[in-house]
């Protein structure tokens, strides 16, 4: 089959199944269920293909060049089916626990480096005083970074015993109005984006409109 | 026999890796020895394949059934889910990722599908901003405020309204809003932190569900 | 219903119909409003543009469908310009598992092809999808043989990859562009490539999540960021080349206007309600 012809049937296959997503905005409908359950068989298949080449590319490919250790992380891989038999769903503990163990170390690890001493250090490096414009700034950054975090990190059972903490749970509050009041007014752009290349798509792949 | 099998030695896992990889990151350490980290960190990536693919089965299990019961309004829609992830599974370990048939399947498929879903998201936030948006009190009209000088900062055609738009949205951005989401970060992190020593010690119930 | 009332609670179906005409009039017909330029494009921009033949460049994929919505547009732009330098060394990276399936299609789409099948292997590589998120991203810091296990996207051995013998981990390159992130791996490329390796890092995450990555940039952890659909019209504009990102502006100004004269409008007709003591 040719490949032009190939290509028409694939865009007219994408934009049934745009419209028929966008149908939920008139109401839930079949229409919106079938292409629901189209999209979740997709990516549960989508992601066992990739999931298969890790394997492939590392494990078994390390098996064929003799390296034979790597028949433990096939071991702790296939242990985590084991939740599909009750009896047995207990080995599923050794697959769970190594990732997490590899995973969250990773994680904490460098957050302790990137987000607690070098973040401290930036705060600290902001604080200049050779206008009054930077002074200011000054303040709103040292004083915005530490009553925010204070909001988060004590509870009331420590703040009310606290002359005066209420001046602080006050301004840590507005510190985070102001990181989610900025982030609303700046996600606008992305949520109209997602929008605009669905339009995109179906005003000039679909439905091969001219501009002017 | 049963209680360390079962508990144990997982924990005892757990925590000789954490340690392993931690003292990895901030000593300097032989080459044996990264060596072995990175052996660990390339099994984590086999390991995170296998979970991949649990979706599959977790999928054949709940949707087995309502295609076995018949369930009404349901069960057709289970067996075109089936036939999709089949279709996907089959071309791309049969023909490889590389091949037309996969790429066919995954741009018109799976691409528009997920694409447009997530778009649906684009048309609620409008409606939900609008409607939820109220002065109601004095810290949601700061908030508005805030949401106000950021948006039409942000606007393409807010520096053409009036020029100092772009210039508060740069000075919120880099004042402010940093101050406020590194405040939250400091909090945020330390938590994680807890829960990472947590792990190392072995006190987390984590994995163990 | 008094109008008040009505002009509070307009039904959705109104509200997306009127959106609906606002985003597709602007496309089909462009008013070409302005776009002005900002310090971070401009210092992203500059930094390719000055990039030295012989340079060892780590390149971040990390598409995924929704984000391809919007970063989509800034990757297309940056890869673009990456492809278009001189004797720059790129090898590609990617930690999700939708990444491969629009790289091939980017650099088509953006004329860069021919190019990267001439030079690869010698001046480009494409490593294949590594699973494990934060993990898989550290484990190629450390070494990426292992990481992939020693093959790239299209199963060619390292042994028959020149570039590969050149570089193993992160140590080996000088500069990193995750050009296509959904914002939060931005982070994780920081945290486990840009930080404990001091790489400078730059990156194109979509505008809502760069509000958050302000303190990193503040920091020094990043360089720079193209800020979602906005900061590739800019890098268009930068490199004399306007596209899609371009021509979206128009319809987003409009979104933008829209969405501000409703709150606007909402809450004119709530606090008048309050003052004037109805319920």
């Amino acid at each position: 089959m040719p490949l032009d012809i190939i290509n028409e049937i694939g865009i007219w296959i994408s934009a049934f199944f745009i419209l028929c997503v966008y149908s939920w905005l008139y109401r839930y409908n079949r229409f919106f269920k079938f292409g629901e359950h189209t999209l979740i068989g997709a990516a549960a298949g989508y992601y066992f293909v990739m999931g298969v080449r890790n394997i492939m590319n590392i494990s078994i490919r390390g098996l064929s060049l003799g390296k034979y250790y790597q028949v433990i992380p096939l071991i702790l891989g296939l242990v985590l089916y084991a939740r599909f038999y009750r009896k047995y769903s207990w080995l599923m503990r050794y697959g769970t626990c190594f990732m997490i163990a590899v995973s969250s170390t990773i994680y904490f690890r460098a957050l302790i480096v990137t987000h607690v001493t070098q973040q401290i250090a930036a705060t600290i490096e902001k604080v200049s005083l050779a206008s009054p414009l930077l002074a200011l700034n000054s303040v709103v950054i040292v004083g915005l970074t530490v009553f925010t975090m204070m909001y988060f990190m004590f509870t009331n059972r420590f703040t009310s015993k606290v002359q005066g903490y209420d001046f602080i749970n006050k301004i840590g509050r507005y510190g985070l109005l102001t990181a989610l009041g900025f982030y609303l007014g700046i996600t606008v752009m992305t949520r109209l984006a997602f929008v605009i290349n669905r339009l995109e798509f179906l005003l000039f792949e679909w439905l091969r409109l001219p501009t002017f | 026999m049963s209680q360390l099998v079962r508990r144990q030695i997982p924990i005892a896992i757990m925590v000789i890796l954490g340690i392993v990889l931690f003292v990895d990151f901030f000593f300097k350490v032989p080459e044996t020895y990264v060596a072995i980290t990175d052996e660990i960190k390339s099994f984590n990536i086999v390991v995170a394949g296998f979970a991949l693919g649990l979706g599959v089965f977790n999928i054949l299990e709940i949707h087995g059934k309502h295609i076995s019961k018949r369930t009404p309004e349901q069960w057709y829609y289970s067996v075109w889910l089936i036939i999709v992830m089949a279709a996907f599974i089959i071309t791309g370990l049969g023909f490889g990722i590389q091949a037309e048939s996969f790429k066919f399947l995954y741009q018109n498929f799976f691409m528009p599908l997920d694409m447009t879903i997530y778009s649906l998201i684009g048309w609620l936030v409008i409606y939900a901003i609008y409607i939820a948006f109220r002065a109601r009190t004095v810290e949601t009209l700061f908030m508005i405020v805030i949401f106000f000088f950021a948006l039409m900062g942000n606007a393409p055609v807010g520096a053409a309204i009036w020029t100092g738009f772009p210039d508060i949205r740069v000075w919120m951005e880099t004042v402010p809003n940093s101050a406020a989401t590194r405040g939250y970060y400091l909090a945020q992190s330390i938590g994680a932190i807890a829960m990472g020593l947590r792990t190392l010690v072995g006190k987390t119930r984590a994995g163990l569900e | 219903m008094s109008l008040g009332d009505k002009l509070l609670d307009i039904p959705e179906f109104y509200v997306y119909l009127v959106l609906l005409v606002l985003l597709v009039v602007p496309l089909i017909k462009p008013f070409g409003l302005p776009i002005a330029l900002t310090e971070t494009s401009r210092k992203y921009f500059n930094t390719v543009e000055s990039l030295e033949p012989g340079t060892y460049v780590w390149v971040t994929h990390d598409a995924m469908s929704m984000t391809e919505l919007e970063i989509g547009l800034s990757s297309h732009a940056v890869l673009k310009h990456l492809f278009q330098k001189e004797g720059i060394k790129i090898v590609i990276g990617c930690i999700v598992g939708e990444g491969p399936m629009f790289f091939e299609q980017t650099l088509k789409d953006v004329g860069a092809y021919e190019k990267y099948l001439e030079g690869y292997g010698t001046k480009y590589v494409y490593l294949p999808f590594v699973a494990g998120d934060e993990a898989a991203a550290a484990a190629l810091a450390t070494n990426i043989e292992k990481a992939t296990g020693g093959v790239d996207y299209y199963g060619t051995k390292f042994e028959d990859l020149p570039l590969m013998q050149e570089v193993n981990n992160a140590e080996d390159f000088e500069i990193i562009f995750c050009v296509d992130e959904p914002g939060w791996n931005s982070v994780i490329w920081m945290n486990q490539w840009a930080v404990p390796y001091n790489i400078p890092m730059y990156c194109n995450p979509l505008a809502g999540v760069s509000a958050s990555l302000w303190p990193y940039i503040e920091a020094g952890q990043i360089q720079s960021m193209l800020v979602g659909s906005k900061g590739a019209a800019e890098y268009e504009l930068l490199m004399k080349a306007p596209g899609r990102a371009v021509a979206g502006m128009d319809a987003q100004s409009l979104g933008h206007i829209f969405l501000l004269l409703l709150v606007l409008m909402a809450n004119i007709v709530y606090g008048s309600k309050k003052v004037s003591g109805e319920k």
